[in-house]
């Protein structure tokens, strides 16, 4: 609902923040167990940890020692799936390369750590698959250009209470941000017949593009077309296995991008300055537009516990500063389905496995991008 | 103390003075006058229709009239038989805008059985530019003891430690929902055409009843019965018009008044940032029109029609406001019997559209209706009693959410069924002079709700507290069957001692019970939150209140000051499980959660009301805490029993200075100063790493940390011009220069836990194996309206 708000709020300029550093009460040290699995990989990895002060901005430390399985309760011959403490994780690869999970089985992950035990168990759900992914053309209004919207479409599930994850990758990079979780119940947002069975809804067909914003704030398209010419000011990229380099070009030059250019094979003799020019600035993920831009969507099943979870983890990460407070409601802990076997034991964290289907599309030319009447 | 039947205790050889008290100016009733017989020392004071009825054995007598401000006038009578005497009372001549900051009757504060009465009325309202140099009720009535905000930006107002949603306001009887433009920064009364205001605190008399913490009534000007008004000003955020005049002179009024605000104007003109259907503005209309059919008849027709408009684009937008009608009808039965009869339509409602085309489009709007009827008597008995009783019917429609959306051409109804009720109340009370020291005032109030279907009953299964109900049951209830109801009776007790002619002690109890709800869980009201009725499991609010308090006024009523000590106990207090769904969600009933309440505190309030200088210092020290099960429990409890915690509205200290100060004739200096506790708030403890995310959690507790204090001020200064036109019309015009938050004070509204949004690459995370990424956490405190505001303001008169 919040969403509604948003343009709302960034109307008004009435509102600053101010970065403050308050006292917190010390860190609670509560175990969290991260367990999303899904049943398209044969390596699979939970993460075990404690929680750490709010204001320690370190990554967070593996707790070793765990035995760590995930058991099928529906299929008592399938033979117990073993994590293996390695690295920063727990990890379970698959011999015969066939991953964990079957559509409507039971499970049970059991963690074992200081002598005390923690479980939770869920249900494999199916996930539909996604029909087609197009772009759209969103005509600027007061506030926007012109963006271009990745949508994907896909039907939900027969039957009530089908939940799922969609996640979306633009250009390889993982739309991972806290306000990028896009979930659905059913088709929309909430238990309702209407919803079932239907196509997704456009706010979530819409989920898996995400406008940012440039270094001067304006809003920049989610999905953009190749370029086809670099104007003065522009940057020319140079692309070595690793990183990206670019150069601000500084005449006023105009040449259409061949054809290898776009394919993102940058050719050297488009440089006219050896590779070590000290103007040359590494751009680091940057997307590569001279590409046209990607999009890769997966659909997670998750359960209606899980969907739950995600909802609060939406609230609870997606604060809105400035007149957005307005609408914030008080913190709150996010849910669990991890259960300790002694009260006394606080734990949190979340035990899902999904089954996933996919879809992916680029931006090439500008007869894919659909215009609305 | 057993209530006199009224209609059999006329004494043979008493007689009955009584009228109207009216402001000779425009004829406007004035509310709370008194009218004194000077030979007994006794008397009485005008009701809010301005009427009055004393009843003495036959004699001869002098009537006193008097209204600070105005000319007192002495009438001397032969009293035998029954004499209506109308009163017109002209205004001081020391020019009076400049000097007295009240206009209610002398030692009021002292002598009424009234406590707990937060009370200002217009001309003290309008030496206080609030916000933007605009004159504000709801602003105005903040600076008093007792009432507070959260913070700029927040709709709606707080009284003694009750919610937003636990205030009753009336205008002209009718209910507003939504007290607020702009979220909070106005309120929706446009003072031009206000008259009185009153809130009642504590000791609510029993004629009011339907909320917990308070009752804001606000009682609309007439209009002027004598000549056409024009009026108005020009502010920095709108501005305002008013016409006022007779329709028959004497006989009958009328007055409509507009504001509008046009920061949209401005956008307009020099940019096309509003081309495409932008818009944001508020606006008002008031208009009310009055006539005296003969001595025992009069009607008042009235209305109110506001709205805020937030438009992005032709197709998206959010918008809400209140109506309001209302019809009334004064009857006299006869000398000592007076009566109203009021029928309203009230309605709030907002409403949001979002999508992009025709085709994939969403509608969701919301809305409450309230029809009522609301007969009111009062019958003056004698010079001792003074009885009113009456009853009121208020028939409710909610529509929680009428949300139809497209998406590509199919259409998707998440409309939730509207919601009907009847709420019915009868009422009596006597307010008892016992001796000339002693007052009493005793009533008591029934009141029942019948929640009626169609609708769907549900039946919740046990969980764990804090936990979303699962179903187990629904019944599908009938048309004009009942989902649920429920019945009270609300004892109301007030008294007052008088120590001496400028001191007195008082004592007040009363029982509220609060059938509907309003289903908010942000840190401030806002204004789409949602009515809800009771239902079989959303019982009924209820509270009781006790208040006592010591009253002095020094140096014949220049001197005004107050003591007051109140405790406040409710049960079925509304809050919501952690994630709670609050729109559009069928089950909303599976997500309430309900608990107890207590609050109190110690006010303190010294008034000057005469002189260069006036103005007053309000000091209130208070606690308002909740205790619902499944909140603020130890993170180990398996009960989870809740532990009491601090409303988000708690404020241990609250200071507020209002000081008017006369340089010279016709030039005022005017500052505000507020000090607040910061406002509880929740914090974070940690952080965790789950699904890809950093997540802040705490130990369960709720509200346990609180913002920095809160402190302001602000000043302006008036000049005021005054002449005569050549028709001989006094004309008036002031120039309104003000400042808010005089020394650019940064307050905090609130502090969030927030996280950067960039994300490293997924890919290389899966590299590192990690279950999330470097992500940076920190805290920010929010300010609104952080810096100074400068503006003027021109008011006109003609």
């Amino acid at each position: 609902m919040r969403k509604f708000l948003y343009p709302l709020i960034a109307l008004v300029i009435l509102s600053c923040e101010t970065e403050v550093d308050p006292t917190l009460e010390s860190s609670l040290n509560v175990l969290v167990v991260d367990a999303w699995l899904t049943n398209d990989d044969p390596t699979q990895h939970i993460n075990i940890t404690r929680s750490q002060s709010y204001f320690d901005n370190s990554d967070p430390v593996k707790v070793s020692g765990a035995v760590v399985t995930v058991t099928d309760l529906t299929d008592s011959s399938v033979p117990v799936f073993e994590f293996t403490e390695r690295e920063n994780r727990y990890t379970w690869e698959s011999t015969d390369g066939n991953p964990i999970g079957i559509i409507g089985h039971q499970y049970r992950l059991e963690v074992q750590v200081d002598g005390a035990l923690y479980t939770s168990t869920t249900q494999l759900n199916d996930a539909p698959p996604i029909d087609s992914i197009s772009f759209r053309l969103e005509e600027g209004n007061a506030f926007f250009d012109d963006l271009v919207f990745g949508e994907f479409f896909a039907t939900d599930l027969e039957g009530v209470d089908d939940t799922y994850w969609i996640k979306a990758w633009k250009n390889g990079d993982f739309l991972g941000s806290p306000g990028q979780i896009n979930i659905a119940y059913d088709a929309a947002f909430s238990r309702d017949s209407d919803n079932d069975g239907v196509q997704f809804i456009q706010p979530i067909r819409d989920g898996i593009s995400t406008i940012d914003e440039s270094r001067d704030e304006e809003s920049l398209s989610p999905f953009n077309l190749p370029d086809t010419l670099l104007f003065n000011g522009d940057t020319l990229l140079y692309k070595t296995d690793s990183t990206i380099y670019g150069i601000v070009i500084e005449e006023e030059i105009f040449f259409e991008v061949p054809d290898v250019f776009v394919n993102n094979n940058v050719p050297d003799y488009q440089l006219s300055l050896p590779l070590d020019d000290e103007r040359y600035i590494p751009l680091g993920d940057t997307a590569l537009y001279l590409q046209g831009d990607s999009v890769y969507v997966e659909i997670h099943s998750i359960s209606n516990e899980a969907y739950f979870f995600l909802n609060q983890v939406i609230t609870e990460t997606t604060r809105e500063g400035g007149f957005g407070a307005l609408f914030a409601t008080p913190l709150v802990n996010v849910s669990t389905n991890i259960v300790p076997d002694n009260e006394n034991n606080i734990v949190a964290g979340f035990f899902n496995i999904a089954a996933v289907t996919n879809g992916g599309n680029r931006l090439r030319e500008e007869s894919q991008i659909r215009i609305l009447d | 103390m057993a209530l006199c039947l009224p209609f059999f205790l006329a004494a043979q050889d008493k007689y009955t003075i009584n009228g109207y008290v009216k402001d000779a100016a425009n004829g406007e009733a004035l509310i709370g006058a008194t009218v004194l017989i000077t030979e007994l020392g006794t008397g009485n004071i005008t009701n809010v229709y301005g009427f009055y009825s004393i009843t003495l054995p036959a004699g001869d007598y002098t009537v006193e009239f008097r209204y600070l401000g105005f000319v007192t006038q002495k009438q001397s009578i032969s009293l035998n038989e029954n004499t209506r005497l109308d009163i017109e009372l002209g205004e001081e001549q020391t020019a009076l805008q400049e000097v007295v900051v009240t206009a209610r009757p002398e030692d009021e504060n002292v002598s009424s059985t009234e406590m707990s009465v937060a009370e200002l009325d217009i001309k003290t309202i309008s030496k206080i530019p609030v916000f933007a140099g605009e004159v504000d009720i709801i602003k105005s009535i903040q600076l008093l003891p007792g009432v507070s905000s959260v913070g700029e930006g927040a709709s709606g107002f707080n009284v003694r430690g009750g919610g937003v949603g636990q205030n009753l306001i009336l205008l002209d009887e009718a209910p507003v929902y939504q007290s607020s433009h702009l979220f909070g920064f106005f309120s929706v009364f446009n003072p031009d055409a206000v008259k009185d205001v009153k809130l009642y605190k504590g000791g609510i008399p029993s004629r009011y009843g339907g909320r917990l913490s308070s009752i804001l009534d606000v009682r609309m000007k007439e209009g002027n019965s004598k000549e056409l008004d024009v009026s108005g000003g020009i502010g920095t955020v709108f501005s305002r018009l008013t016409v006022e005049g007779p329709i028959k002179k004497d006989k009958a009024s009328f007055i409509i008044a507009g504001r509008r605000s046009y920061a949209d104007i401005p956008i307009r003109l020099f940019t096309d940032l509003l081309n495409d259907g932008a818009a944001l503005f508020f606006y008002d209309l008031t208009a009310k029109a009055n006539y005296n059919i003969d001595e025992k008849n009069k009607v008042f027709v009235s209305g109110y029609f506001g709205r805020d408009v937030f438009k992005f684009d032709e197709l998206q937008g959010f918008n809400w406001g209140n109506q309001t009608a209302s019809v009334r009808w004064n009857h006299l039965f006869n000398d000592r019997f007076f009566s109203n009869f009021t029928a309203f339509y009230s309605n709030y409602d907002y409403a949001f559209e979002v999508g992009n085309t025709d085709e994939d489009q969403f509608d969701w709007n919301s809305k409450v209706q309230t029809i009522n009827f609301k007969p009111q008597f009062s019958y003056f008995l004698d010079q001792r009693n003074e009885l009113t009783f009456g009853g009121e019917l208020l028939y409710y429609t909610f529509f929680p959410a009428n949300a139809v959306g497209f998406t590509s051409g199919n259409r998707i109804d998440l409309s939730l069924e509207k919601k009907n009720a009847l709420e019915t109340s009868l009422y009596i009370s006597n307010n008892q002079k016992l001796t000339d020291d002693l007052s009493i005032e005793y009533g008591l109030r029934y009141s029942n709700f019948n929640h009626l279907g169609p609708a769907n009953q549900y039946t919740f299964g046990d969980t764990l507290a804090g936990e979303r109900k699962p179903v187990i049951d629904t019944t599908r209830i009938g048309n004009n069957e009942s989902v649920a109801f429920y019945q009270n009776l609300e004892p109301r007790f007030s008294v007052r001692y008088k120590l001496s002619k400028s001191s007195s002690v008082k004592f007040s109890y009363n029982r509220m019970n609060q059938y509907i709800h309003l289903i908010s869980n942000t840190v401030a009201a806002t204004p789409i939150d949602v009515w809800q009725p009771s239902t079989n499991n959303i019982r009924p609010q209820q509270g009781d209140q006790i208040a006592l308090g010591y009253f002095k006024n020094f140096k014949n009523n220049e001197f005004e000051t107050s003591v007051e000590a109140y405790y406040k106990r409710t049960r079925n207090q509304v809050d919501y499980i952690d994630g709670a769904d609050l729109f559009i969600n069928d089950l909303l009933e599976a997500d309430v959660l309900s608990g107890k309440g207590r609050a109190y505190g110690l006010e303190f309030y010294v008034k000057k009301n005469a002189g260069d200088l006036t103005g007053w210092i309000s000091y209130t020290l208070s606690r308002s805490e909740l205790l619902i099960d499944g909140i603020n429990y130890l993170p180990n409890s398996t009960d989870r029993a809740g532990r009491w915690y601090p409303t988000r509205f708690d404020q241990t200290h609250n200071l507020k200075v209002v000081g008017n100060y006369k340089i010279k004739e016709r030039k005022n200096l005017s500052a505000t100063f507020s000090y607040i506790t910061g406002t509880p708030t929740t914090y974070a403890i940690d952080r965790i790493s789950v699904a890809g995310h950093v997540i802040p959690i705490n130990n369960g507790s709720r509200n346990n940390f609180r913002i920095p204090d809160y402190h302001r001020l602000d000043v302006s200064y008036t000049i005021d011009y005054n002449w005569v036109s050549k028709k001989g019309k006094a004309r008036s015009s002031s120039l309104v220069l003000s400042v808010y938050n005089l020394y650019n004070r940064k307050n905090a509204f609130a502090i969030n836990f927030t996280q950067e949004d960039d994300r490293v690459n997924y890919r290389q995370l899966n590299n590192l194996n990690l279950p999330t990424g470097p992500v940076n956490t920190s805290a920010f405190e929010t300010s609104i309206l952080f810096f100074v505001l400068p503006s003027v303001t021109y008011n006109f008169k003609f």
